[in-house]
């Protein structure tokens, strides 16, 4: 069952030697300053840094809505120039259709892009059951929680079975207990249908909790300052992932790198 | 203060409403009320009846009903034909925005009634000048709001729609139209409201039937209780119309305002 089309085998994406300026009237903003960042397929990778680093800006081209000043970015061996369904997009909050019920969102990028409906609408029931919203498809967005309208973000772009999960912050305006669950959710999505994800936060413990790898960024320009691999073993679960000795050794090397 | 229900408010007005009108009739029936002033009830009865079975100079009731609804319809019709296209376009182009809006924003604040003797000495006394007159003044209000509502759309949403694989048209269609869809109707009903109120100003240009044109001529033959009967129905169709549009925008936009 296959949404996009020419979908090959998972990809990897390769950000080599990226520099981001802008030029504005009051002068030059060194955004991101080489830039390098690998990740495999169904990997998990974190970006962690000082509000204004740029790390949104790096997501941002990843997705196709800017390109850089300098370097390249691939995924496989095509550069990214514009927009695309192979990359999913998660902001952080959620870009509904409020006119839209939770079904008519999922569909809606696979419907827009001509896919039969015979193919998007056992793939939607499948994905609204993966993110937990099984019974609210008649439902609308307004009639959902903080957390449930990210569940239906989360849906709509998995359905296009993307190469790879975009996700800025995608947690970072969530309640304590709801973005707990949410971590579950990406991580039980890693367990079933194993997504690559660039993950975006400025939460240690959630950057640690969830990743492979993790990149700590400094301020701007935003450089990357260390590198750091999380062999925490999966499945992980967060009451004893976070005691256990290695992840709190870990937070405090991200710690560290931070006051870089 | 205590706080009441939405029912209780509700029941009030109706109840502010009932007495106002049982006080008309309690001065009416005293026979305190002068009928060339202020009228009683049983002069507005019998003007209605008058109307409705004679007409007035020449042209039966509802055929003054209908020249006021068609101009103001006409009016209000090109203005949406002409005002939610261009107000899209102010809206998706920062260019055209800034080549266009400026006069709009001028001509906003002119009262329409200011532009009366112009407009009759551009389009003549006929039907010209009264649909222009009222095409005008729904078209500035339109074209704003619907640029308002284009501009409003959320940037993230329109990128998250480009993430999705949609095309450029595909995202004017089924993302920028249905998301400025609340102001658009917002507009239009607003728009129409201007419009049936602008009949009477369009109907001072020499008309020679409709409401407006009825309860100007009333007045100067002193008909006071036709001159009421024409404001009443004037401030009845008012409602209607407001009432219609206010119930289809409350159905296809249930979900506004929500988010």
């Amino acid at each position: 069952m296959t949404i996009t089309e020419a979908r090959t085998a998972a990809l990897p994406l390769t950000i080599s030697k990226v520099d981001r300026r802008f030029e504005g009237l009051s002068g030059t903003i060194h955004a991101l300053s080489n830039v390098d960042i690998t990740i495999a397929p169904s990997e998990i990778v974190s970006i962690v840094g000082p509000s204004g680093c740029g790390k949104s800006t790096l997501l941002r081209m990843v997705a196709g809505f800017d390109v850089p000043t300098e370097g390249r970015i691939l995924l496989g061996d095509r550069p990214i120039t514009a927009p695309g369904a192979d990359r999913g997009i998660v902001f952080q909050h959620p870009q509904l259709y409020p006119w839209l019920n939770v079904f008519d969102n999922v569909v809606f990028g696979p419907r827009m892009r001509g896919v039969p409906r015979n193919v998007f609408t056992p793939a939607a029931e499948r994905y609204i059951e993966i993110v937990g919203l099984k019974g609210f498809e008649r439902h609308f967005p307004y009639q959902l929680s903080g957390g449930m309208r990210q569940r239906l973000q989360i849906a709509r772009v998995l359905i296009n079975e993307p190469n790879i999960l975009l996700m800025d912050e995608p947690f970072g305006a969530l309640d304590y207990q709801t973005r707990l669950e949410m971590q579950k959710l990406l991580l039980d999505l890693c367990l079933d249908i194993a997504p690559t994800v660039l993950f975006i936060t400025h939460d240690i413990d959630e950057a640690v909790f969830i990743s492979d790898r993790i990149y700590v960024m400094s301020a701007r320009p935003g450089r990357i300052v260390e590198v750091l691999d999380v062999p925490l073993p999966r499945p992980r679960v967060f009451e004893e992932a976070t005691t256990n000795e290695l992840f709190v050794k870990l937070r405090l090397q991200v710690l560290k790198a931070l006051k870089h | 203060m205590p706080s009441h229900s939405e029912g209780f408010y509700r029941i009030v007005s109706v109840a502010v409403v009932t007495l106002a009108l049982a006080l008309w009739g309690a001065l009416s029936a005293a026979g305190l009320l002068e009928t060339n002033t202020f009228p009683p009830v049983q002069a507005i009865w019998e003007a209605l009846s008058e109307l409705l079975t004679r007409g007035y100079s020449g042209s039966p009731f509802y055929v003054q009903i209908m020249a006021s609804m068609g101009r103001a319809l006409a009016g209000f019709g090109l203005a949406v034909l002409f005002g939610v296209p261009l107000g899209i376009w102010l809206g998706s182009s920062r260019l055209a925005d800034a080549v266009i809006s400026p006069f709009l924003t001028f001509m906003r604040p002119i009262p329409p009634i200011a532009l009366v003797p112009l407009f009759t000495f551009y389009f003549g006394i006929g039907e010209g000048s009264k649909v222009a007159l009222i095409f005008m003044t729904a078209f500035l209000y339109l074209t704003v709001n619907t640029a308002a509502g284009v501009k409003g759309i959320p940037h993230d949403l329109i990128l998250a729609s480009q993430s999705l694989g949609l095309t450029g048209r595909q995202i004017f269609s089924h993302v920028v139209l249905p998301a400025s869809l609340p102001h658009i109707l917002t507009g239009m009903r607003i728009a129409m409201t201007l419009s049936w109120a602008l009949v009477v100003a369009a109907e001072l240009i020499a008309a020679q039937v409709g409401l407006g044109y009825l309860i100007t001529d009333a007045t100067t033959f002193f008909r006071i209780p036709l001159v009421f009967v024409g404001i009443l129905t004037i401030g009845l169709i008012g409602l209607v119309l407001e009432g219609i549009l206010l119930m289809i925008e409350r159905r296809v936009l249930h979900w506004r305002g929500k988010q």
